[in-house]
This record gives structure tokens, C-alpha cells and sequence, in this order.
């Protein structure tokens, strides 16, 4: 009788793993997975939590960033297309854009490291890829990018803007506050294109659960910088799906509740998409490389921790100060010591805070630009003092470095007596995701792309050590036994290469 | 079959038996099971009419004991029944347009919780009100909980924030009864 019994759990487990596999579909690494919804209700809402977090941080392993609990469903991105909300992907079952227009799921798969989920909506085809990226602030992929690109495949023109929510969930604490930049908000904010690169939200600097971190600007990874930021309890943001109540000042309490529920809105105006266009907007939001050091004055400082000499923006740093002594801190204040070789560009390398109250924090930005192009590692420091508390100080190090080149190598065949394909092979070493490069060959004379070709060839997201092949079909007016070309490399935030190639047939 | 299933299976067949003769001798404990539930129903639709007397019923209770007496009387040439009748002071009918019961005049949608909807609780919740004159709750009884107090709470929330029209007699408001149910459910 045993035997039956157990055969029957076997089976019964079976289908419910299989059952619970299609729920949702997930990348994960040893830093973070993200879940996307993969049922017939909030299809392709996205949630994410950490696997093992941050390394340094023990206590934020398996941690959720944003909610996801069943399934996602809380967090939603909504497109306002000629001036009416579309909530992106499947019908809303919860309070979240509930009741709100969708269009139809047409469409979601794994596709090369990414989840890519693609909504039809009338005559625009918006598709949303989420994927694991490499945190420039921590140099490991515990970042998830998300990006949404709309194809207008109409005739006419239409207005398209965006909003993403995030439910913002930091271990146990759904009601986090917000840094970004300078400012600690407490309390409902909208912020009007605030020049910040990104925001955090942490709940203690002397013992984080999680730290999260959401990119606003970055040229490497393409992020769009929203028009404005709005940071409004989650009710709130869950009944409106564009607009909202806006009272500044509000406290977080959910909408229609009493608990505290912290939530972020990043918005896009509506720009004109033409008939043919695309209009991207991508965000990202992941762990938040935040060197710490506890003491009576707990210190964070956070930086990217690598800069592409070539990058001319200057390369922000916040510095975090919480007094955790036990009593309150008297002229207290920051000093951060610059590295040989840069220079400060914005802020002041000491300034002084005075009266730091028991567990209060404060934020100072400083930014920084190389003085000169130069491979190396540079190091921070941060150093708090005060009259009544203990000194303490914290490092960070940044290392400034030539950004990654992708190889090529090029082939030729011939097709038929005058159409011949050329084949680049290109090749990232780098354990970068290299975003929107763009690929065209220059001909020379006696060769022409054939009548049905594009010369332009995207990679919009080129996952690290990594191969990828474009072809292109020529036309000769003559038969062509080898010849010369130029390959013509775009890279987003680089510039444009030209490399010349020789060919012949058959060989590079 | 080891001997512990064997007994296992006895004693499941024993219960068996035994609950089906029970069920078999006696019938009558069915009905009897619902007297609790009926009393209750009844006890919501009698209110309203102790607010608003209806005068025809109380007519009608009055001639049962006249009508016993009047064998006794009629050798004395009593005043006939209907006499009677007229002499009772009768009672104030109400207007046709009278709000028969409180009406709800602003409707608040519930605000689903956030907590409930992690857990995915659903249920049906079933309150009286009473309604002052002034369109004002002045008690709220739960009728029917969903099981889960917090999404009673969230509907009590969402009546205490709805407008009421009170209940009228005679163009006159007065106090009353009004049953409202909700029910959180998700479509998933």
C-alpha cells in the first residue's frame, strides 16, 4: 500500500514543479533573480530579489527588492498613447491597473539571457526585454535592465509616453525612504528633472538588510533619463495607472490603508513616434554598490567602480553619514580625500553637517572627472568626524579603464554569378554587455548592396564574451575574385570606428 | 496489506456503518439544523417594520379577539365589531413617497488591502447598518464575515466613507435599517 501512495506523490509533485514552472519565467545569477509573470493574468509584470545579494552584505541573501509574492503583480509599467493609458502586458486580476486597458500578449520567451515579452496594441508593437547587466557600481551583474522599445507600424504618427512603477519591497520593509542625490525623501516628492545619476533606498547603514539601487542616467548602459521622478506611496500609484493625486508632502501610508508602502514612478512625456519608428526608454534597477563601515558614525560611500577614460561625464559619488551612536553628534562633519590624477567638479571635498541627531542620515554629492586619460585604480576616502562621537572612515576605489572593443573578422561568398554575402563575425572579449552598436559596410566600386538589403545592422545588446554574426548581400557588376571594404563600427557612448578589411572569396 | 492497514480498514468501514444508520433513524435533525438561519433571515426583514409600523397589520390583529366575543354579546345587542374598529385610533399611513429605507446616496468602492492581495484572501462580507435621520451610521452590525478581519475592515472603511439618505415616514426622517454586502474577489 506504501508503494501505490508514494508512486501517487511522485506523480502529484511532478505536475505541480511542472505546474509552478510556467508561473513565471526567471533569470537568475548568483546575485539576483528576476521573475516575469508568466500567467494569463499580469503577464510580463516583472519582480525582482536576490539570490545571494551583495558578498559583503550577509544578511541580504534571498531578499525581495520589489514585491513579487505570489506571482508579480504590483509593479506596472503603463504607456500613455495619444493621451490614453494602456497598461502594458496582460489584464490586471489585482489593485495594481486594475481595470485598465492592455493590449494583447502576442508573445513571451527566454531569448539569449533575456525575457522578452512583446504586447500588440492596435498598430504599435511594444516589447519589453529584461536582463541581468553588469552594475557599473559594483562590476558584477546584480543589475536588471529593463527596456521597453514601441515600433509604430501605423501610417500616421502617434504620442507616446511612459510610466514604469516600481513596487519597491527592501527586505522586509516595504516602506523604505528614498535617496537620490542629496536628498532624503521622507515624504511624497516629485522631482522635475533632478540631475541625479541614480537613486537608492536602504533601510540602516549599519546593518542593511538590502541596499537597492535604481539607475536614472547612464550613457554606457543607454538608460533614459526620465522626465521626472514621482515618489508616492504604493495605493496611491496602484489606483492611478498615469496621473495620480499629488499632495507633496503626504506621508507614505498606502491609499485607503494605514501601513507605510513606499513605491517609485518614472516618467516619460509623450513624444511623437512617426509611422516606421521606434522610441526606447530603458531604466534599471538592481543592488546598490554602497561601500560600508559601521561604527558611531556609520559611513557609505558609493561610485562606479569603473570609469572608461573616454567617458566625459563626470563620475558622481554619494556619501552617506548615519549617526548610530547612541546619542547625538555635534559638529559633525565629512571630508572626502580625491585621488591624485582627478578633480572635483561639483561639491566641496569638506563641508560640515553640525548637529547629526540619533539614527538621522545625511547625503552629500560630490563629482568627480579625471584630470587626464589614463588606465589605473584610484581610491577614495571618506572620513566623518565629530566632537562627541568616535571618527570613522570608509574607501572605495575606482578604476578607470579603456573601454572593451569588439573584434571582427569578415567573409565572403558568392551566392550566384553576381550576389555574394559578406559575413561579419564580431566578437565582445569583454565581460561587458555592450548596448546599441550598429554595423554598416562601405562598398567599393563595383559592389552595391543588393536591392533588398539594410546597411545598417543593430546589436542592441551584446551579452559579454560573446559572438554575434551580421550578413550583408552584394550585388557585383562584375564577378569580384576579392577586393577591399570597410567595416564601420557605431558604439553607443564610444564613437565610430572604421576598420578596413580585405576579402577574397571564400576567406577573410 | 500490512496489519495496520487492515485495521485501518475496519475501523473506516465501522464509522462508515454507524453514520449511515444515524442518518437512517433519524431524519428530522435536517430541518431542525436550519431553525437557527431562519430565525436570523427573519429577524433583519421584521425590524424595519417595528421603525415604520405597517397600521393594516395591526388592524388585522385587533379582530381575533373581538370576534371570539362577539357570540357573548350579541344577546345584549352590543355595538357590532366594526364599531369597535372605528373607535381604535387608527395609525398613520405613510406617504407613497416616502423613502421606504436608507438609500445609499455616495457609493465608495472598497479599497482592496495589499495584504490581502499578497495572500490572495477573497470573501464576502455582509453588514447592517443602522442609518440615523441625518444620514449618519449610527451602528454597524457584520452579518456575514469574509474570514479574514482585515478585508471586513477595509469594507467598514469604505461604508463609513459612503453618503446616506435616511429613511422616511410620512416626509419625516427617521431611523433605519439598511443590509449591504460586498464581495473581494480575484479574477485570477
Amino acid at each position: 500500500m506504501k508503494y501505490p501512495i508514494r508512486l501517487c506523490l511522485i506523480i502529484f509533485s511532478f505536475f505541480t514543479a511542472g505546474a509552478c514552472a510556467t508561473n513565471t519565467l526567471f533569470l537568475e545569477n548568483e546575485f539576483l533573480r528576476v521573475d516575469v509573470n508568466n500567467r494569463a493574468y499580469n503577464t510580463g509584470r516583472f519582480s525582482i530579489q536576490t539570490t545571494q545579494g551583495n558578498p559583503a552584505t550577509p544578511l541580504d541573501d534571498n531578499q525581495p527588492l520589489s514585491l513579487g509574492k505570489p506571482y508579480p503583480w504590483s509593479s506596472y509599467t503603463t504607456f500613455l498613447i495619444d493621451g490614453s493609458p494602456i497598461v502594458f502586458g496582460g489584464t490586471a486580476s489585482k489593485r495594481a491597473g486594475k481595470n485598465s486597458v492592455v493590449g494583447t500578449v502576442t508573445r513571451q520567451e527566454l531569448v539569449d539571457g533575456a525575457i522578452e515579452t512583446t504586447v500588440q496594441y492596435n498598430t504599435l508593437t511594444i516589447t519589453q526585454t529584461i536582463q541581468l547587466v553588469r552594475n557599473p557600481s559594483t562590476l558584477v551583474k546584480d543589475l536588471v535592465l529593463i527596456d521597453y522599445t514601441v515600433h509604430n507600424t501605423d501610417t500616421n504618427p502617434h504620442a507616446i509616453g511612459a510610466r514604469i512603477m516600481i513596487d519597491t519591497w527592501l527586505g522586509s520593509n516595504d516602506a523604505a525612504p528614498f535617496r537620490v542625490g542629496e536628498l532624503a525623501i521622507q515624504s511624497e516628492s516629485i522631482l522635475d528633472n533632478h540631475p541625479v545619476d541614480y537613486w537608492q533606498t536602504f533601510d540602516s547603514l549599519s546593518q542593511p538588510t538590502v541596499i537597492a539601487q535604481g539607475l536614472l542616467r547612464n550613457p554606457r548602459l543607454r538608460i533614459t533619463p526620465p522626465d521626472r521622478t514621482a515618489y508616492v506611496n504604493w495605493g496611491t500609484l496602484a489606483d492611478s495607472v498615469w496621473d495620480f493625486n499629488y499632495i507633496e508632502g503626504r506621508s507614505f501610508i498606502r491609499s485607503g490603508e494605514s501601513d507605510p508602502d513606499t513605491a517609485l514612478a518614472m516618467y516619460w512625456d509623450p513624444i511623437s513616434v512617426p509611422p516606421n519608428g521606434t522610441h526606447t526608454i530603458r531604466t534599471a534597477y538592481g543592488l546598490g554598490g554602497v561601500t560600508l563601515s559601521p561604527g558611531a558614525l556609520s559611513l557609505g560611500l558609493t561610485a562606479p567602480a569603473e570609469h572608461y577614460f573616454t567617458d566625459t561625464d563626470p563620475i558622481p559619488v554619494v556619501a552617506y553619514v548615519q549617526n548610530t551612536g547612541g546619542f547625538d553628534s555635534s559638529d559633525t562633519a565629512l571630508s572626502l580625500h580625491i585621488p591624485d590624477g582627478f578633480k572635483l567638479v561639483s561639491g566641496t571635498a569638506t563641508q560640515s553637517i553640525g548637529w547629526l541627531p540619533v539614527n538621522e542620515t545625511r547625503q552629500i554629492v560630490f563629482k568627480l572627472q579625471p584630470l587626464q586619460p589614463g588606465k589605473g585604480r584610484h581610491t577614495l576616502a571618506l572620513h566623518a568626524t565629530s566632537s562627541t562621537l568616535p571618527s570613522n572612515t570608509t574607501e572605495r576605489t575606482i578604476t578607470t579603464i579603456a573601454p572593451p572593443t569588439p573584434t571582427h573578422t569578415l567573409t565572403m561568398e558568392q551566392l550566384s554569378q553576381k550576389y555574394y554575402k559578406i559575413t561579419a563575425t564580431i566578437t565582445n572579449p569583454s565581460p561587458h554587455v555592450l548596448l546599441d552598436l550598429t554595423y554598416q559596410l562601405q562598398l567599393p566600386d563595383g559592389l552595391q548592396l543588393a536591392w533588398f538589403e539594410s546597411n545598417e545592422k543593430p546589436i542592441l545588446a551584446f551579452p559579454d564574451t560573446s559572438q554575434e554574426t551580421l550578413s550583408w548581400v552584394v550585388h557585383g557588376s562584375h564577378h569580384i575574385s576579392d577586393t577591399q571594404l570597410t567595416l564601420v563600427e557605431s558604439y553607443a557612448g564610444i564613437g565610430t570606428q572604421e576598420y578596413l578589411h580585405s576579402l577574397a572569396l571564400g576567406i577573410d | 496489506m500490512t496489519p495496520l492497514d487492515r485495521t485501518a480498514f475496519v475501523i473506516t468501514a465501522i464509522v462508515h456503518a454507524l453514520v449511515a444508520l444515524f442518518i437512517a433513524l433519524y431524519p428530522p435533525i435536517a430541518p431542525a439544523l436550519d431553525l437557527p438561519q431562519q430565525t436570523l433571515t427573519a429577524s433583519w426583514h421584521h425590524e424595519p417594520e417595528t421603525i415604520r409600523p405597517a397600521p393594516k397589520k395591526a388592524v388585522q390583529k385587533q379582530p381575533k379577539p373581538l370576534a371570539a366575543a362577539a357570540p357573548k354579546a350579541a344577546p345584549s345587542d352590543t355595538p357590532a365589531p366594526a364599531s369597535v374598529t372605528e373607535s381604535m385610533p387608527v395609525e398613520p399611513q405613510p406617504f407613497e413617497t416616502d423613502r421606504k429605507q436608507p438609500d445609499v446616496q455616495t457609493a465608495v468602492t472598497p479599497v482592496y488591502p495589499k495584504r490581502a492581495l499578497i495572500n490572495n484572501w477573497e470573501g464576502r462580507v455582509r453588514v447592517e447598518l443602522r442609518i440615523g435621520t441625518g444620514g449618519q451610521i449610527t451602528n454597524i452590525k457584520i452579518l456575514q464575515s469574509s474570514g479574514f478581519p482585515e478585508l471586513d475592515t477595509a469594507y467598514i472603511n469604505s461604508l463609513k466613507q459612503q453618503q446616506y439618505l435616511p429613511q422616511e415616514f410620512r416626509g419625516n426622517a427617521v431611523e433605519g435599517i439598511l443590509e449591504q454586502d460586498y464581495t473581494f474577489s480575484l479574477d485570477e
